[in-house]
């Protein structure tokens, strides 16, 4: 009876690996201003072109607002902003990342999207240890990726970690 | 009950069994549980009525398919419950097997039914438990104990008072309990009255709670329980007060004085030798538990009370623990039953209620909150609506007057009629009420309008009968009728002539997540502000406006004077369109009887929304309840006016 218990969470264990192996190290990658930034494609469920957005009273500024995906309203959040770079009128390559974390959905305001990336765990490195500017507080790591270096941010951060 | 089609009966025959099948099911664990608590000397009245009810609904039942074994049975046991009910008897174990034989034989007169569609080849045995159950009925009526296991009377509410064994002594006690309650009452009163004054008095609330407590303590001591558990629920909200868990809030010391009175109603009963009673016990203490935070007492599951017949049969197309969402039958708020009129006979009134729509399916939550309404809304149209038999002739009305409830589905909203044919309401003794309730200020009585006028008997303490009679007339029905239908979004609509009868209507959304919006533009936004907390809207002139001191921007509508909210300044939206109050549009919002008015560029329209959360990610966000997809795809956030008008409450800028 243990022994069976004991097999089938060790499937369940497996499953779950699995199901995580097909999509880590992949990337989103996004632009804000001139630096190019990551984010684990597992929390990724759509990429839209920027919407009509309505404001919600007494956010803080990089809240936008909530927006209408196809009748779920889901707030958005302007990483220009967010990380304390200046703001910049959206164009039509504006894109708004749909994010899920933790069954919380929310958009991500860009500049625009690029690709989805493999980086092998291998090709990460640890955030630098000073870098000025307020993205460095949701770094998770730095990506090499060729000659470049893609900075991938930790969403869960991105979204709850308190203003400094 | 004959059957010219014998398919039809065996169609009724397989739901009736299957229908007593779970009525005995529900049954039986609470007549064993009984059994346990007859040990005690003590069972609990609740459960003696529901048990008395199960077995009426099924002689109801087994009388219409004519089957005649199972309804005399049945008959007996309900006798026999009877006389425990009425608390004329001891119940002990003995009983409680012999009740539970009874359930076992109609189970075995079932599985003949179902086979051959009825129930004879079973009289000789019912024959035995009937003869059983009569010769227990007149031991129990006699008040032999049946073997000698102790047992106290197990009345529904012990009535030392009115009990022969106490006497003197328990004369003497309930003087002393009658004197000191009222001593106890009036100063509870007198510090309700000072703490309204001065809410966050956690001294005064101390002192109200301490003597509720003593109150509690004495009616407790004396076995009347209907007295206690108000003066329970009334000292825990002050509790929760006094320690400030929960504000003091105006509502709070009403329903707190409203529960006092109650009680010193039921002393004075008390001492003209009535029961402890407490009229209108039940929303007292639901409210009371509801203001407190509490969940409301829980009602003993109530079996139907039926006047028999098919009611209980379609009653069971109700599945028990139904999920929510699912629509049910509203069957089960046309409980506001016969019984009820039965009373209104006694007081020789003639009533013939008449019910159409049954079959209106309607949302579960509906259901629950509406059926005490209901109930109300009834009562009161018996008991203040229709004449007495001699006057009804006088006027050439039929002598047996007719309050009719209908369902009906219109337009995504239920509609409820409830109507009788009575007098009328009566406008001048309204308003006389009115002024002397202090709910009007005199001299107001000729400009009010009629609608207005009929709208005060849903105020809070109000009620016109001359007498409080047994069934209505305490005041406490009609504003809880009024909260109970707000809280489903609905609204009630009194139409009345005088003479010819009053109709209340009232309606409400199919879902809960549905409501009717105004649409409003301030700048580029869009709020949507739900239709019913919109009084009216006009466009200001600016003799009507003007500053108080501390800056704020008052209004002045019909000798009433409300502060200004600006939406755009409240929620620090870009500039509207229009700057000065003339240009733009007013609405007059209302919460509790508290009102504003918000300042918008434009009214868009209105049309019907479906709420929806905000995003968890964004929490609380104040000024606002939820927000709506309008047709064009855009997102309206949804004011929330009682908010609003608590934090301008706060402030100091509400009178």
């Amino acid at each position: 009876m243990t022994a069976l218990k004991e097999r089938l969470d060790a499937d369940l264990l497996e499953e779950e690996e699995e199901e995580e192996d097909t999509q880590e190290d992949e990337y989103l990658t996004f632009l804000i201003g001139q630096e190019e930034y990551g984010i684990e494609i597992r929390y990724v469920t759509e990429i839209i072109g920027i919407q009509n957005i309505t404001e919600v009273p007494d956010m803080p500024p990089f809240i936008k607002g909530v927006i209408n995906l196809r009748g779920k309203v889901i707030p958005v959040m302007d990483v220009r902003l967010r990380f304390g770079v200046e703001a910049r009128p959206y164009d039509d390559r504006t894109c708004i990342v749909v994010i899920n974390i933790g069954d919380t959905l929310v958009g991500l305001i860009v500049d625009r999207v690029f690709e989805v990336l493999d980086i092998p765990k291998t090709d990460l490195e640890p955030p630098p240890r000073v870098r000025k500017g307020e993205e460095s507080r949701f770094i998770q790591g730095m990506g090499k990726v060729g000659d470049k270096v893609k900075i991938i941010l930790n969403a869960e951060k991105l979204l709850y970690e308190q203003n400094a | 009950m004959s059957f010219e089609n014998l398919e039809e009966k065996a169609d009724l025959v397989k739901y009736f069994v299957s229908e007593i099948r779970e009525m005995l099911d529900e049954v039986e664990p609470q007549i064993i549980a009984m059994e346990k608590d007859a040990s005690f000397g003590r069972v609990d009245g609740e459960v003696l009525n529901t048990i008395f009810r199960l077995f009426h609904s099924l002689k109801g039942s087994a009388s219409f398919l004519d089957l005649k074994t199972i309804t005399s049975i049945t008959h007996e046991a309900e006798n026999l419950l009877d006389i425990f009910r009425r608390g004329e008897a001891f119940l002990n174990s003995r009983y409680v097997d012999l009740l539970i034989r009874t359930t076992d034989f109609i189970r075995k007169i079932l599985d003949a039914v179902e086979k051959q569609l009825h129930d004879g080849g079973y009289e000789n045995d019912a024959e035995q438990i009937i003869s059983e159950l009569r010769n227990t009925l007149s031991g129990a009526a006699a008040g032999e104990s049946g073997d000698s296991s102790p047992g106290r009377p197990c009345e529904i509410e012990p009535e030392p008072c009115s009990s022969e064994a106490n006497g003197v002594a328990g004369e003497r006690l309930m003087a002393n309990f009658v004197a000191e309650s009222r001593e106890i009452l009036d100063e509870a009163e007198r510090t309700l009255l000072a703490l309204e004054k001065d809410p966050g008095s956690a001294e005064l609330a101390g002192r109200a709670f301490r003597a509720l407590h003593s109150f509690k303590g004495n009616a407790g001591f004396m076995g009347y329980g209907e007295l206690e558990e108000v003066a329970h629920r009334a000292e825990t909200l002050l509790e929760k007060i006094r320690d400030g868990e929960k504000n003091c809030d105006p509502v709070s010391i009403s329903f707190l004085l409203i529960a006092v009175d109650a009680l010193r109603d039921g002393v004075a009963c008390l001492e003209m030798g009535g029961p402890p009673r407490v009229e209108g016990k039940n929303e007292i203490v639901e409210y009371l538990a509801k203001m407190a935070g509490e969940a409301a007492p829980q009602d003993t599951p109530s079996a139907p009370v039926t006047d028999g017949g098919l009611t209980s049969v379609q009653e069971s197309e109700v599945p028990k623990g139904a999920p929510k969402e699912e629509p049910a039958s509203n069957q089960q708020f046309i409980r506001v039953d016969l019984e009820k009129l039965d009373r209104s006979q006694k007081e020789n009134k003639k009533v013939e209620l008449v019910i159409t729509g049954e079959e209106t399916e309607v949302d579960k939550t509906i259901i629950e909150q509406i059926s005490d309404p209901l109930v109300h809304l009834i009562r009161n149209a018996v008991d203040h609506g229709i004449e007495a038999p001699e006057e009804r002739r006088r006027l050439g009305k039929p002598e047996t007057a007719r309050v009719n409830l209908a369902a009906k589905h219109s337009a995504g909203e239920v509609w409820i009629v409830v109507e009788d044919d009575g007098r009328g309401l009566d406008r001048s003794k309204i308003l006389r009420r009115a002024v002397e309730k202090g709910l009007l200020p005199p001299g107001r009585e000729e400009s009010i309008k009629d609608e207005e006028v009929w709208r005060l008997i849903f105020e809070p303490g109000f009620s016109t009968a001359d007498k409080v009679t047994s069934i209505s007339g305490r005041g406490v029905g009609m504003d809880v009728v009024k909260r109970n239908i707000e809280r489903l979004r609905g609204r009630i609509d009194i139409r009345t002539r005088p003479g010819a009868g009053t109709m209340f209507a009232i309606r409400i959304p199919l879902t809960l997540a549905i409501i009717e919006g105004m649409v409003v533009k301030v700048g580029n936004s869009r709020y949507t502000i739900p239709i019913s907390s919109i009084k009216e809207s006009f466009q200001p002139l600016s003799g009507q406006l003007t500053v108080a001191p501390d800056g704020q921007e008052v209004v002045r509508v019909r000798g009433e004077l409300l502060p200004v909210v600006r939406l755009h300044e409240l929620y620090r939206i870009p500039p509207p369109r229009f700057n000065r109050l003339e240009e733009g549009i007013l609405i007059v919002v209302e919460s509790d009887n508290k009102k504003c008015c918000l300042f918008v560029d434009e009214l868009v329209g209105q049309q019907q929304i479906v709420i929806k959360g905000l995003s968890r990610y964004l929490g609380q966000v104040r000024g606002v309840s939820g927000c709506a997809i309008l047709g064009d795809g855009d997102v309206s956030l949804i004011l929330d006016v009682a908010g609003l008008i608590n934090s301008l409450e706060e402030r100091g800028q509400l009178a």
